[in-house]
């Protein structure tokens, strides 16, 4: 790829220091990840990457736009951002308001009782004064309007640092709409970033602890280890 | 009339240069254990920006575009600065990386990570596109997006740095 007017390379080095660089760079030229790793990689794209029909024809999701794919992927690894500045001041007051028992799906199961989730019980009630109802109202079911899994988890991460009340009752509402939905992990990742916001540490951490036995081998695993300070 | 391009398939796209991207990612300071985080960043991104490709560079270099930005906003979250040594590789991680065949392949790479954990961002990136993945300069330029110039000032700057470590060790 070089041509006479690029230096040399330090794999072309002969001697001296550069041939001791060179020696690391050819090492490095070898330090590809394994079968296993790619495979594991490319379970977490959209199926396209496999050959695998187009995400809005596999059941139990909606048309994913691209847009909302590269956000998610985006909010997803950028949770891990949050996590970092989150700042342990920020916690509000008791007297913040939280979603509760109102916010209720239409279909799929309870909206905070998730099917299979053993650490979520219903309905997370978190200690403040105020039960208001959440400032999200679950869409009425039409499929033209129901929003991507992609959309609604972008919108709860990015309310995460402003008010966590409204990320935890986005994410109940990704819950309902979504039961086998593709992106469970994320959602439960900003679940408990914002149950531990609102201060409720116990129910942040039983939600974490369902997380690590649903998903052993999560690649958010750390992000939720780091969030709650393990 | 020459007809478009036809449409990269992102399965190929991704086959041929997954393992590379992985091993930038790893080189460009972005530690074990969230090399395939920001793999899949890298990788969804692609996906969404690829109908906007319009061919006016290689595939690759425009694919190491969006590697290297995407490897630079991490490297720049608060995250990453208050919590991760990023020149080094933790041991349980490295052991866990099926790549690293035997110690000495590990040791040859925590070597170069301590190495390239020398340079700032900016020379780091020019150095690997070009040193590691064999990009020509102009590629490099391209992909940095800086003038041919400056990727230049950046890749000698970077290689001063890496020799005149590599000599004082030597030297002991």
């Amino acid at each position: 790829m070089s041509d006479s007017s690029e230096p040399p390379r330090f794999t072309d080095a002969n001697s001296g220091a550069e041939s001791v660089l060179g020696d690391l760079f050819r090492a490095a030229e070898r330090d590809l990840p394994s079968e296993s790793e790619l495979a594991r990689l490319k379970a977490r794209l959209p199926p396209v990457f496999s050959g695998e029909a187009p995400v809005a024809s596999r059941p139990g999701l909606s048309k994913l736009g691209r847009v909302g794919l590269g956000v998610l992927a985006l909010g997803a690894a950028s949770v891990v951002g949050y996590l970092a500045t989150r700042a342990p001041e920020r916690v509000p007051a008791p007297s913040v308001p939280v979603a509760s028992a109102p916010v209720s799906a239409p279909t799929g199961p309870s909206v905070s009782s998730p099917a299979s989730e053993p650490s979520a019980p219903s309905p997370e009630v978190v200690p403040s004064v105020n039960n208001a109802p959440s400032a999200v109202a679950p869409a009425p079911k039409a499929p033209h309007d129901k929003p991507s899994e992609a959309a609604l988890l972008e919108q709860a991460r990015r309310a995460l640092a402003s008010d966590p009340a409204r990320a935890l009752a986005l994410t109940r509402r990704h819950q309902a709409l979504y039961p086998r939905g593709a992106l469970n992990q994320e959602r439960e990742v900003i679940a408990i970033e914002a149950l531990r916001r609102l201060g409720a540490s116990s129910k942040a951490s039983e939600r974490a602890t369902g997380f690590e036995q649903k998903y052993p081998d999560s690649a958010h695993r750390r992000t939720v280890e780091k969030g709650l300070g393990q | 009339m020459s007809a478009p391009p036809s449409k990269p398939d992102l399965r190929q796209l991704f086959d041929e240069n997954a393992k590379y991207i992985w091993r930038s990612l790893r080189h460009l300071g972005v530690p074990d254990a969230d090399v395939e985080d920001i793999c899949q960043e890298v990788w969804v991104t692609v996906h969404r920006k690829l109908p906007e490709f319009e061919g006016r560079s290689s595939l690759r270099t425009w694919l190491y575009g969006i590697c290297m930005r995407v490897a630079s906003d991490y490297r720049r979250s608060a995250y990453v600065r208050r919590e991760r040594p990023t020149s080094e590789v933790p041991p349980s991680a490295a052991s866990q990386s099926s790549s690293v065949a035997s110690n000495e392949g590990l040791e040859a790479r925590q070597a170069l990570q301590t190495l390239l954990g020398l340079l700032d961002d900016e020379k780091r990136a020019v150095l690997v596109l070009y040193e590691l993945e064999g990009f020509t300069m102009k590629e490099v330029a391209e992909i940095v997006g800086t003038p041919l110039q400056t990727a230049y000032s950046r890749l000698y700057a970077a290689r001063e740095v890496l020799a005149h470590a590599a000599r004082e060790k030597a030297e002991g």
